[in-house]
């Protein structure tokens, strides 16, 4: 092959790619803003213990990646005679956000729970509450940074469902 | 080949890129529409009560007239709203022991209940639901069908339960003041509280 060739091959290849580039950058682009991620979350309360407040007490509909932790405080009440140990799981509507959210869940110093929104699944660890007696619980929600492009517009109604039994047979 | 040519080849081949380039930044128009995240969850009934397990009461020796008073606060924690009825699947015979003991139940509220104490117990303005006698109520209401409806608030107030309603059962019970009453014994029975969808 002649040099000229080689040149020809080599202009046409150049050619080709500018050619191609242009098509790629020249495309009418899709709109470049992402949507936010959304949460509602409601704790639902059970005869053995109250609640408070009762519903949702924590609404983010605009969830931003690598923002300060959105935070809600509830407090549950033992309302029966005997010593009752507290457990709780999540019902999640949609489940879309339950790799990407994380979620921490403390009672006074105590951290009960640190992890995903889907790991909360499998419970916190359990806090017992005397009858008659109150705890609170700080629940906080976060998204990391890196998962801002992959939950943009995922929205989730999650549940805090609790389950108690006794510490003790009751009397 | 000549200048000319060459000239020419060069534009035809410009030419077509430009083409190429032009296809490839205004072919990119479309419209799609969609329905998305369709989903489908059936409603929930739920029901429960604040005794852990616990009795309401289990009074021995009692004087005639004396009251025990002992409240249950009852929860609705269901998405589906509901009706609420309460009865006894005890059989309580009417000609029974059952007869000499006195029941009144009543709703209302406690703002922070300890299952059985009524400490703090406030009466709906409406008043009791029943008053009579426990052979009586066990024996009128004995299933979901013949059984107490009650609804929270004042009687009239509400005609569902929604979640997370709530009504505080003080449930009243004595033994009569006749000599026929002496010794009258019921064992264990029940109160239900049960939720059916409206």
């Amino acid at each position: 092959m002649s040099i000229t060739s080689t040149a020809r091959f080599a202009g046409f290849v150049l050619g080709a790619a500018l050619a191609l580039s242009l098509m790629v950058g020249a495309h009418i682009s899709a709109p470049s803003g992402q949507a936010a991620a959304g949460i509602v979350v409601s704790a639902v309360p059970t005869g053995e213990l109250a609640v408070s407040p009762g519903g949702s007490f924590i609404s983010a509909p605009q969830l931003i990646a690598g923002a300060p932790a959105t935070r809600g405080e509830l407090a549950l009440r033992n309302q029966t005679g005997v010593p009752l140990i507290v457990d709780l799981r999540v019902r999640s509507a949609t489940g879309d956000l339950d790799d990407l959210l994380r979620v921490d869940v403390r009672s006074g110093d105590r951290s009960l729970f640190t992890g995903t929104l889907g790991g909360l699944g499998s419970g916190i660890a359990p806090i017992a509450i005397r009858p008659g007696q109150s705890r609170r619980l700080r629940i906080a929600l976060r998204l990391r940074s890196a998962d801002q492009r992959v939950a943009a517009g995922r929205t989730d109604n999650v549940a805090l469902i609790f389950r108690t039994h006794t510490a003790e047979r009751p009397r | 080949m000549k200048t000319s040519r060459k000239i020419l080849l060069s534009l035809v081949v410009v030419g077509a890129l430009g083409a190429i380039v032009g296809l490839g930044a205004f072919s990119a128009f479309s419209a799609t529409t969609a329905n998305d995240n369709n989903s489908f969850a059936a409603g929930t009934v739920a029901i429960s009560d604040n005794d852990a397990g616990g009795f309401l009461y289990q009074v021995t020796n009692q004087k005639p007239a004396v009251n025990t008073d002992k409240c249950i606060k009852v929860t609705y924690t269901g998405s589906l709203d509901s009706d609420v009825r309460l009865y006894s699947t005890t059989s309580i015979p009417l000609a029974g022991p059952g007869q000499y003991i006195n029941l009144t139940i009543t709703p209302g509220t406690i703002a922070s209940p300890t299952f059985p104490s009524c400490t703090g117990f406030t009466a709906d303005s409406s008043g009791d639901i029943y008053n009579g006698t426990l052979a009586g109520f066990a024996t009128t209401y004995n299933s979901f069908a013949t059984g107490l409806t009650d609804y929270p608030g004042i009687t009239g107030a509400a005609t569902k339960w929604v979640t997370t309603d709530n009504v505080v059962y003080r449930v009243r019970v004595s033994v009569q003041n006749s000599n026929a009453a002496q010794g009258a014994a019921v064992a264990a029975h029940n109160f239900t509280w049960e939720a059916q969808n409206q």
